[in-house]
């Protein structure tokens, strides 16, 4: 079960564990403000590609959204 | 979306899979760093404003309120929270006057993701010069000053391909 962290969390593990962030919104949000470094991957056609081409799955991961919604 | 995307990512094998609940609005909210061609209050912060304890007396703050160029003080709390603001006419008060007794309570404040452009005709429509922004637990990050805001806006538009925006690392 992925899990759930806060911002305190997503800096430490970005800092000390190298994690990948990876942001799921549409591009145009994700090209207004993303984080730092954080890698565009919409929940769209062709998502396992993207995965597979983008994302190493020996780091951690911390995906996010715009909010709680 | 991010849970449906964190548990794809868990079943494809991701062995460690973190979902950032609170997202970019939280990110943005603290000011933290970030890319992209958004143009936002905490890129444009007056930093390292006169602040005074919401314990103190005016004895104690009185050459800080005089010298204060933004016409007045901050107050916070032991935490660096806002607790209200002190104007530079309190300056003749006496001087065993406690501050939280006259301070002006529950001053306006903006977080620092609010987007300049609207921020600035906002406050040219109240003819107000000037904002407190916090991050979203109420702590004193700076002050927006619209006159930086409009400056701000007048480079060029497009939108820069990289860089980092807000904190270093």
């Amino acid at each position: 079960m992925p899990t759930p962290i806060g911002r305190d969390d997503v800096r430490r593990l970005i800092d000390e564990e190298h994690a990948q962030v990876v942001e799921v919104l549409a591009r145009p949000e994700y090209e207004w403000a993303h984080l730092a470094d954080a890698i565009h991957v919409p929940l769209k056609s062709h998502f396992r590609d993207i995965v597979r081409d983008r994302l190493d799955p020996n780091r951690p991961v911390i995906v996010y959204c715009n909010d709680y919604q | 979306m991010s849970p449906r995307v964190a548990w794809r990512l868990e079943s494809y094998g991701f062995q460690r899979v973190y979902d950032y609940v609170p997202g970019k609005a939280d990110w943005l909210a603290f000011n933290l760093p970030r890319q992209g061609w958004a143009r936002l209050a905490g890129d444009v912060l007056t930093r390292d404003l006169p602040t005074a304890s919401a314990h103190d007396h005016l004895g104690d703050v009185r050459t800080t309120l005089r010298d204060s160029n933004i016409g007045l003080v901050v107050v916070l709390n032991h935490q660096g929270i806002v607790m209200g603001t002190l104007p530079a006419k309190a300056a003749d008060q006496s001087a065993d006057t406690a501050i939280e007794a006259i301070m002006d309570e529950g001053p306006t404040t903006i977080r620092p993701s609010e987007e300049v452009g609207p921020l600035v005709e906002r406050m040219g429509n109240a003819d107000i010069d000037g904002v407190l922004v916090t991050s979203s637990d109420g702590k004193l990050l700076g002050l927006f000053e619209r006159n930086r805001g409009e400056d701000a806006l007048t480079p060029a538009r497009k939108p820069p391909r990289n860089g980092h925006l807000g904190h270093n690392r």
